[in-house]
């Protein structure tokens, strides 16, 4: 009777641990779910309370809309940039923390520091910094070359995607620092016994061993790929000719700028599918059971 | 003990002042609270400080509670969300008419001149042929514009004296030549464009450029859903901003304050620059004429531009809306237009800058603004269209980033943004 009520106790008490969690997701995440749900079979402008239903109409004019194609387009164009890259960088960073054993926590400190920078703020840097007459093309143009970072149509994404892997870099390399840690040594200390050099041991030791790493970053990283908002919308508004349009600028557009909110809700509920559809894949063709 | 008495005395002391400083706080207690939004400029602020502080010492039964518009890349946005949320203001100021348009759609703002005394401060304000022209949408007026920014031509100093030139030029071809002149590939660059697609940014640059080569002409017909950019003047300013890409005299690049910092020798930019080029490059010399033209334009026709305007609007949901209306009737004054332009070099919206004699000192003083109020009757004003940014948005689309990149030829542009905007007018959204 007493382990009952004991268990009884210790269940409340996790039940009320996990309540801001779950008063959060219901008020920040689940409520806002349901209400885009509503409103993407709606016709609606935001300020007025006239809202029309217009059933799938929103939906088939989204699949029809170049500008939701394009920014699919856009998005898988930045995964391409945005994924290795980060991974190399953030598997790099990771790897000289793990070697360093003088000022780890600081330099570990240091690299989140971008993680938690406003967006805001590192755009308008970037973009100065990337301007024509700024700091990186002065450079550049001591030995005779100019870059146009974000005007030409052809790189514009791949440098919004630079930006981008400097924000999360710290973010994912602790991630992967973790990941090191948790390596036993003995595994390294075996295989050199058994002869293997250090690139062997990489890919047989530690990159098995880091699958669920990879995989939670991997993860991280598609469903970012879909939600580029801040970087694109303050540095080249979607230009130059949409090449950096993402599907969040589409719907922020939609929604406050044009005042089509249903639109923008049914926008966003057919690239969460997608997204959802690519983080399945991704999922499914990294993830590895553990032995 | 006596250290004692000491803070007894502090206490007390303190409590009296407190005591004081709640029964002066009660004098306005009771009052209506007012709150006020206005743009977050630097110059700006400046000026609604010392207004609101005239306005609350002097009226202790409406408090004016103002606030800069909260942070975001446009005040519509942020303006947008507020009232979505309810936490909008009272008062907004810095609206366009394209954005009051679409408040009104949405009955979020109340029609000015159903109220008592709009036609007097329209009067006494010397706006009543602004506001007959420009500011009626749907019958009604829903925004009390306080300034005017027209826009035109800034050439460097410095850059024109090292070229040698002493006429400047007036038509496309004039500029095109000087252009062929002045450029330095890589290094110097003729005209700065926004390259950007910002749809904003249009107003500063083709549609600028449009009500000049139309001699003021609308840009677009609301009530028939026709546009014009494929007319005669549409077509040549295409053409002339695809030589400009095309030849390298603007840069794809975006420069931050590019001419300021000598690498354009020219500009299109309106009054509010002015100050802010005084304190931030206070040893930059320029000068200033009006827009330029195409080569078919008249001769004895003036020069028109375009004249960015924004004003004050007043909510529904106000609670006070009697006391808000008294606020705005009272900001519009002689007394403040002049203080507003001194702080921020903006114009004023009334058709009696250069004869009223207020005004006549501060113009004499500071004569590159003087050549601004001297456009005020030559600038065409924003389409009262409550889809503004769609519209905006397809002439990015269809037009400016084509020719930018020399992906259309100035003529398919210009029809294909025309018709694109004509079939959006006609069929909405």
């Amino acid at each position: 009777m007493n382990i009952f009520k004991k268990n009884e106790k210790r269940k409340l008490t996790g039940y009320w641990l996990v309540l801001p969690y779950i008063i959060f997701t219901a008020v920040l995440w689940v409520y806002p779910f349901f209400w885009g749900l509503v409103i993407a079979f709606k016709k609606w402008n935001i300020i007025s309370p006239v809202k029309e239903f217009v059933g799938f109409d929103n939906f088939l004019r989204v699949s029809q809309d170049p500008l939701f194609w394009t920014s699919i387009k856009n998005v898988l164009f930045f995964m391409v940039a945005f994924v290795p890259l980060s991974i190399i960088a953030s598997l790099t960073v990771a790897w000289m923390l793990h070697r360093i054993k003088f000022l780890r926590a600081f330099f570990s400190i240091g690299y989140l520091m971008s993680y938690v920078s406003a967006g805001v703020a590192y755009s308008i840097v970037f973009m100065i910094l990337f301007s024509g007459d700024g700091l990186i093309n002065t450079w550049l143009e001591k030995i005779g070359v100019t870059i146009p970072w974000f005007s030409d149509a052809r790189i514009a994404m791949f440098s919004i995607a630079l930006i981008v892997v400097w924000k999360y870099l710290g973010y994912y390399a602790l991630i992967f620092l973790a990941g090191l840690q948790s390596i036993p040594k003995t595994m390294y200390e075996a295989a050199e016994i058994d002869g293997a050099n250090k690139w062997t041991q990489f890919w047989r030791i530690t990159v098995p061993m880091l699958n669920p790493c990879f995989t939670i970053i991997l993860v991280f990283a598609v469903m970012m790929s879909f939600n580029v908002f801040t970087e694109p919308y303050l540095i080249t508004g979607g230009g130059p000719l949409d090449s950096t349009q993402t599907p969040v600028m589409q719907i922020y557009y939609q929604t406050f700028e044009a005042l089509h909110a249903g639109y923008g809700s049914s926008f966003a509920l057919m690239i969460a599918a997608i997204s959802f559809a690519f983080v399945f894949i991704v999922r499914k063709s990294v993830e590895r059971e553990a032995a | 003990m006596r250290n004692q008495r000491k803070i007894f005395v502090a206490v007390l002391s303190a409590l009296v002042v407190a005591n004081m400083s709640c029964s002066s706080s009660n004098d306005t207690s009771n009052a209506a609270k007012i709150v006020y939004w206005t743009a977050p400029s630097v110059e700006v602020t400046e000026f609604e400080r010392e207004i609101v502080a005239e306005w609350n010492s002097t009226h202790p039964d409406i408090q004016i509670d103002w606030k800069t518009i909260p942070a975001g890349r446009s005040s519509e946005e942020v303006i947008l969300t507020a009232i979505a949320t309810k936490t909008g203001p009272d008062i907004c100021s810095n609206i366009f008419g394209g954005f009051a348009a679409q408040l009104a759609d949405a009955k979020v703002i109340v029609a000015l001149d159903t109220l008592p005394g709009f036609r007097e401060i329209v009067e006494k304000r010397k706006m009543t042929n602004i506001i007959n022209k420009n500011w009626f949408y749907k019958g009604h007026v829903y925004v009390l514009p306080v300034y005017i920014n027209p826009t035109m031509m800034w050439y460097n100093k410095k850059i024109l004296n090292e070229l040698g030139v002493s006429k400047l030029p007036k038509t496309y071809s004039e500029f095109l030549k000087l252009a062929e002149k002045a450029l330095i590939p890589e290094k110097r660059y003729v005209l700065l464009t926004d390259p950007t697609s910002r749809w904003f940014r249009r107003w500063f640059d083709y549609i600028t450029m449009y009500c000049a080569a139309a001699g003021g002409a609308p840009y677009l017909d609301i009530e028939n859903n026709n546009a014009y950019f494929d007319s005669e003047a549409g077509i040549a300013v295409t053409e002339f901003y695809y030589q400009i890409f095309k030849n390298g005299y603007a840069s794809r690049f975006e420069y931050i304050d590019g001419f300021k910092k000598g690498k354009f020798l020219a500009a299109i930019k309106g009054t509010g620059e002015i100050v802010r080029t005084k304190k931030m490059y206070p040893d930059l010399e320029y000068v200033i004429t009006p827009m330029l033209i195409p080569d078919f334009y008249p001769d004895d026709q003036p020069v028109y531009t375009l004249g960015e305007s924004k004003g004050m609007v007043l909510y529904s949901n106000s609670k006070n809306k009697k006391q808000a209306w008294e606020f705005m009737k009272w900001f519009l004054s002689d007394k403040h237009d002049l203080l507003w332009m001194q702080k921020t070099n903006l114009l004023p919206t009334r058709e009696d800058l250069l004869t009223n004699s207020i005004f006549k000192e501060y113009f004499e003083e500071n004569p590159k603004l003087k050549l601004y109020a001297n456009m005020v009757n030559y600038s065409a004003p924003l389409a009262l269209t409550p889809h503004t940014v769609e519209i905006q948005m397809i002439l990015n689309r269809e037009l400016w980033q084509p020719i930018i990149f020399g992906k259309k030829n100035p003529l398919e542009a210009a029809r294909d943004a025309n018709k694109t905007i004509e079939k959006f007018m006609k069929s909405g959204p």
